[in-house]
């Protein structure tokens, strides 16, 4: 399974967590882990990739991407917010959809990017950070 | 009187476009109420007892599909929080008290810190 790396996680010092098993993804739905106290969500896309992208939504401040639609734009699969519908690459995680709002104070647009690898049907994500 | 109200829905579910509401296909029906009336009181077009099948399967087939979720730990799995902690609460959940009821907190009560945080499981009445 292909694993997504974002240029600022390649180069940070990351901890593979174990998230749950591949099997208990269902396709083009997410889940959402919490890792260390940071939320992430997961989606398992029809292609059987997996992507990680942090769970709180910047627009709306709450922590719900793993409820999004997965969709995809010129073939790049993105995750559209289940607040209000703003469209995000689940590949580098930018906004690229604003619906014409600003995000919530204090949060950056573009969502946060986690590598994921999928070893012998377990799922596993890097978080920034030692243990 | 429930059967005329049956064939009414059926009828309207067979012709309506998509997310059509009644009124404008009453409106936009050919011959309008009036078609309608005749289409399922008089059996104009001789669907009625097709139409008073189509019901009863469907009621015969009738499944509740909260009720179903709650019978069925692995469709239940789908309603946790966390997929590698089912046990722990959304943290980010976090709710106030208001005349003897739950509301989830604004902004300014988040920061005060004096919120209640929402249980793994919400209560479920059966």
């Amino acid at each position: 399974m292909t694993a997504v790396r974002h240029d600022s996680i390649e180069t940070a010092a990351t901890t593979r967590i174990e998230v749950c098993a591949y099997d208990r993804l269902t396709p083009d739905l997410g889940v959402a882990a919490l890792i260390h106290g940071i939320q992430v969500a997961i989606f398992r896309l029809a292609d059987g990739t997996v992507h990680a992208v942090q769970n709180l939504d910047p627009f709306s401040g709450a922590s719900v991407m793993s409820r999004g639609i997965t969709g995809s734009r010129g073939g790049e699969p993105t995750i559209a917010s289940p607040i209000y519908k703003q469209v995000f690459s689940l590949l580098t995680g930018e906004c690229l959809v604003t619906m014409d709002k600003a995000p919530h104070e204090g949060y950056a647009a573009d969502l946060s990017v986690y590598a994921v690898t999928v070893d012998s049907g377990t799922v596993y994500v890097d978080v920034p950070g030692p243990m | 009187m429930f059967r005329l109200v049956d064939r009414y829905l059926m009828y309207y579910i067979r012709t309506a476009d998509r997310l059509q509401r009644t009124a404008p296909w009453q409106e936009e029906h050919e011959g309008g109420l009036e078609a309608i009336r005749a289409v399922i009181m008089d059996d104009s077009l001789g669907i009625c007892a097709d139409l008073d099948a189509h019901m009863a399967r469907h009621i015969d087939a009738y499944e509740d599909e909260w009720k179903a979720v709650l019978g069925d730990p692995e469709r239940l799995k789908q309603f946790t929080s966390f997929v590698n902690a089912p046990e722990e609460p959304d943290p980010t959940l976090a709710y106030v008290e208001q005349r003897g009821q739950r509301r989830p907190a604004n902004e300014s009560e988040r920061r005060g810190g004096a919120v209640l945080i929402a249980p793994s499981r919400l209560e479920v009445r059966s």
